[in-house]
């Protein structure tokens, strides 16, 4: 699950060298804290919050299959 | 109204439709609508674009009613606005691609996700002047379409993000599994006839579920021909709702 919120944020970004993903694993559910270029920050969280929202949703239909939790935290 | 010119390059078209209503870019909105002549490779002839330019927010105001506070309005014009001038300007070292290239790149960046979500998928695609159209052969789980559609919407509204950043390519794109959008379409025209027939019949308003874009355009586009009722979006964001209205006798 790493590695997809990998791609799509290196995707989106300017500045794709600058995407940092880690996963904290937990027993059930794991935390996958990312974090891009400051001026990249507003490309992964897109308007009103979309882009987001949407890697959020990815993320949960991918955990489903995976039958673990997984939550994104984007750093600032 | 809106005005459509043709010209070498967007910045010309764009150029040329503020000179000639004398209207600053902000106050419209630009569409390119027809890019001719990239030919095989770009080689042949010379290139000419149509963009289309409409006053911003007439579609708005018909439907959209009533308005944001005018603090939000201006906010988010401007938000809009950064975007499209970075989306507009041509991204002079990014090279034309063709149909072919597109459509595999899209095909591509979503076989990578869908990968993350579930086991490998097939994926087929076409692709026309407006729209890049993909299609996941499913297995029959609905994993990939979610609630309402909502996983399908974020593949959907992703891909078409990284398509739009790594080529350049301004074209719509739409994901679709299982004949999901063709269902959800069938499925909103019957409830927007259904919520229709109940306010002409109690002479009151109906309040709908706050809707996504695409879904909202489905129910007003079903009821534009009904004549007793009238529809309206409502709120604010990405998820209004609508509202249908009865329309008076004889107005």
């Amino acid at each position: 699950m790493k590695e997809l919120i990998e791609y799509i944020a290196k995707a989106l970004v300017d500045d794709p060298d600058k995407v940092r993903v880690t996963e904290i694993e937990g027993e059930r559910t794991s935390v996958i804290e990312l974090s891009v270029a400051k001026e990249d920050l507003g490309k992964i969280i897109g308007k009103q919050g979309r882009t987001a929202r949407s890697m959020r949703t990815i993320l949960s239909a991918a955990s489903t299959k995976n039958n673990k939790r997984a939550v994104l935290e984007i750093l600032e | 109204m809106p005005i459509e010119k043709e010209a070498k390059s967007v910045e010309e078209a764009i150029e040329k439709i503020c000179r000639e209503l004398g209207k600053e870019r902000e106050e419209l909105d630009f569409e390119v609508i027809e890019e001719k002549g990239r030919g095989i490779f770009g080689l042949m002839g010379n290139k000419r674009v149509k963009v289309r330019a409409t006053p911003k927010e007439s579609l708005e105001k018909l439907k959209e009613t009533p308005r944001a506070p005018k603090e939000t309005r201006d906010k988010a014009a401007k938000d809009t606005e950064k975007v499209r001038e970075k989306q507009e300007v041509p991204r002079g070292q990014k090279e034309e691609r063709s149909d072919t290239e597109v459509l595999a790149f899209a095909k591509a960046a979503l076989e990578k996700i869908v990968a993350g979500i579930a086991a490998s998928a097939q994926i087929e695609g076409r692709v026309d002047a407006e729209t890049i159209y993909l299609t996941i052969k499913g297995d029959g789980s609905g994993l990939l379409i979610g609630r309402h559609g909502q996983t399908l919407d974020a593949l959907q509204y992703l891909v078409g993000r990284i398509v739009g950043k790594q080529l350049g390519d301004k074209r719509m794109v739409v994901v679709d599994t299982e004949q999901y959008r063709e269902r959800r379409r069938e499925s909103l025209e019957r409830l927007a006839r259904h919520m229709a027939d109940r306010a002409t019949a109690t002479g009151k308003a109906v309040n709908l579920q706050p809707m996504n874009a695409s879904d909202r355009r489905i129910i007003h586009l079903t009821l534009k021909q009904d004549r007793g009722i009238e529809t309206r979006s409502e709120g604010e964001g990405g998820m209004k709702s609508i509202r249908i209205f009865p329309r008076k006798r004889g107005s």
